[in-house]
């Protein structure tokens, strides 16, 4: 629950103070180099050596492969 | 692929949503551009410091438009792993004998090589269910010598607040499978002299019977099929593939027939569930917060993984068992991305909270700076910093004689660390659609060499192995 209440809180807080951007005001988000992942399979190598190498993984999406290197 | 100019509202509104799922969500934006397949390919070298793992990886990832706001994306990956890589034995100043055919000087880690390959696939299918909300499907299979995998994704997507924010909501799971090269699945926290016996209880023809020790009720030990035929002692196990285990001297167990048993196999379940939400902030910056929860559960022990056993006084090595961890184990993060458009540059920055039931805590700081340098050229230096604390039931070595945790690894990657990599992309753009590119990294984890509960002559040694690792990758995407 307390996990659940920060995320809350941390979404109000995202939300909180966003401006209004019209559609033709997107011009600098719709570049690809924008985009949360711009090199998806960059982030993948990387996922999938850090995957290998760490306790932690995960966090940015659900899916991909399976690997015995863990 | 650059695209330009504000005209392009429906790339603008998929940018502005895009990526809730990062890997698994294909770029809205290069639909865009038309029917054409976008496919981005890389060659990826990965090598570890004193001859350690090498890997050699070749992918790529195909996108293809199938119209009305469709695409499906493939990606295939093929891996080529050799080198050798810590076996959980300490180091010791004495020369360590793991069998007939293989002893480590003093003063070395203990290591064991190995070789395998790893074919993976991965599809991914999004489509709009209606104005407002998109869904991802997506499939995976992986398979190397000893290690399988299925997986299956599905992920909702739903904008609101005049496509300013995207809510998410994804589910994924996968069976694995396990089939420990020579065959045998050992028993956890057994001397190695008998872990690689097996019983010759298993009733004939129950192919899913699990063995278990009244004295050890969470031994790992399952036979996929039952065994045909035992005699006593062995000192070398022949298995149905052909090859040869050699247990050790001493201890007891019972033979394996040449050809009398199938490989082991055990199975390991996964679920993972995510939420997320992405927001436009302002006209430079977009952010995105995820929550994350999975439960794995099965056999979740590395096989060829051991521990070593050590004098209470002397600290000196006695003996060596197998590895064992629990059989669930629930995962948590929290992710949060922000992206900032300066006035060409941009900055990436990540940071992620994980938490889980085997005790282990972990930071992860992650900062990309695009830094453009004229139309067709970029330089991107990358840093992340990694930090973990150990599992709970992570100990570099036991002290032979004493009770028994339930379970134990000596694992370096369960032991309390921090990994640093420093890496640096160039990319040039090559006409409209083209690119190539080529990224190094380098990778640095620490961790405490000189714990406080070494004992005897283990206070002069290192008991950490630490990990150098260079990767060079080299990339080229285009359209056809």
């Amino acid at each position: 629950m307390r996990t659940l209440a920060m995320i809350i809180a941390c979404s109000a807080l995202l939300l909180s103070g966003c401006a209004d951007v019209k559609p033709w005001d997107r011009d600098l988000l719709a570049q690809k180099k924008m985009q949360l992942v711009p090199a998806p399979v960059d982030n993948a190598l990387d996922e999938h050596v850090y995957f290998s190498k760490e306790a932690a993984s995960g966090g940015q999406g659900v899916g991909g492969g399976g690997c015995g290197c863990n | 692929m650059q695209l330009e100019g504000p005209s392009c509202v429906r790339a603008a509104l998929a940018a502005a949503s895009c990526g809730l799922l990062g890997i698994a969500s294909p770029s809205v934006i290069a639909g865009a551009a038309g029917d054409a397949t976008q496919a981005d390919t890389a060659l990826l070298y990965y090598a570890e410091h004193d001859g350690r793992v090498k890997v050699s990886e070749a992918t790529a990832r195909l996108e293809q438009p199938l119209g009305d706001g469709e695409t499906v994306t493939v990606t295939p990956t093929v891996d080529v792993i050799t080198g050798a890589s810590p076996t959980g034995a300490t180091i010791s100043d004495q020369a360590q004998t793991f069998t007939t055919t293989d002893t480590t000087p003093a003063n070395t880690l203990p290591l064991k090589s190995f070789s395998d390959r790893r074919y993976a696939i991965s599809v991914d299918w999004e489509q709009p269910l209606d104005r407002l909300t998109r869904s991802v499907l997506g499939a995976s299979a992986s398979t190397e010598k000893d290690y399988n995998s299925l997986g299956a994704s599905a992920t909702l997507m739903r904008d609101f607040n005049n496509k300013l924010t995207t809510l998410s909501a994804g589910i994924s799971g996968s069976l694995d499978s396990v089939e420990p090269a020579g065959g045998i699945v050992p028993q956890g926290l057994t001397p190695l002299s008998s872990a690689y016996a097996v019983a010759s209880a298993a009733p004939a023809g129950n192919s899913d019977y699990e063995y278990e020790d009244s004295s050890r009720p969470h031994i790992e030990d399952a036979l996929t099929t039952p065994v045909a035929a035992s005699t006593t002692l062995v000192h070398a196990i022949t298995t149905a593939s052909g090859a040869v285990i050699t247990t050790g001297s001493g201890g007891t167990g019972t033979a394996i027939v040449n050809g009398s048993i199938a490989r082991q196999t055990k199975k390991k379940e996964s679920v993972d569930g995510m939420i997320g939400l992405t927001q436009v902030v302002n006209r430079r910056t977009l952010m995105q917060l995820n929550y994350s929860l999975g439960v794995s559960s099965g056999y979740l022990t590395d096989p060829y993984k051991i521990i070593s056993m050590i004098n209470g006084t002397s600290g000196e090595t006695v003996d060596y068992r197998t590895e064992l961890r629990p059989d669930s184990r629930l995962r948590q993060s929290v992710y949060w991305k922000a992206v900032y458009h300066l006035n060409e540059d941009i900055i990436h920055f990540s940071y992620r909270y994980f938490w889980d039931d085997w005790g282990i805590r972990s930071n992860t700081v992650d900062l990309h700076y695009h830094f453009v340098l004229g139309d067709d050229f970029y330089v991107e230096p990358q840093f992340r910093y990694y930090t973990q604390s150990a599992a709970d039931f992570y100990h570099h070595s036991l002290v032979d004689g004493a009770a028994l945790p339930r379970y134990a690894s000596a694992d370096y990657r369960l032991a309390k660390m921090k990994s640093t990599s420093y890496g640096l992309k160039l990319a040039m753009a090559i006409g409209k659609d083209s690119e190539v590119s080529a990224r190094v990294t380098y990778m640095k984890q620490t961790g405490n060499s000189h714990p406080a509960d070494a004992i005897g002559v283990q206070r002069t040694l290192d008991l950490y192995p630490g990990l150098d690792a260079l990767i060079a990758q080299l990339g080229y995407s285009f359209t056809f």
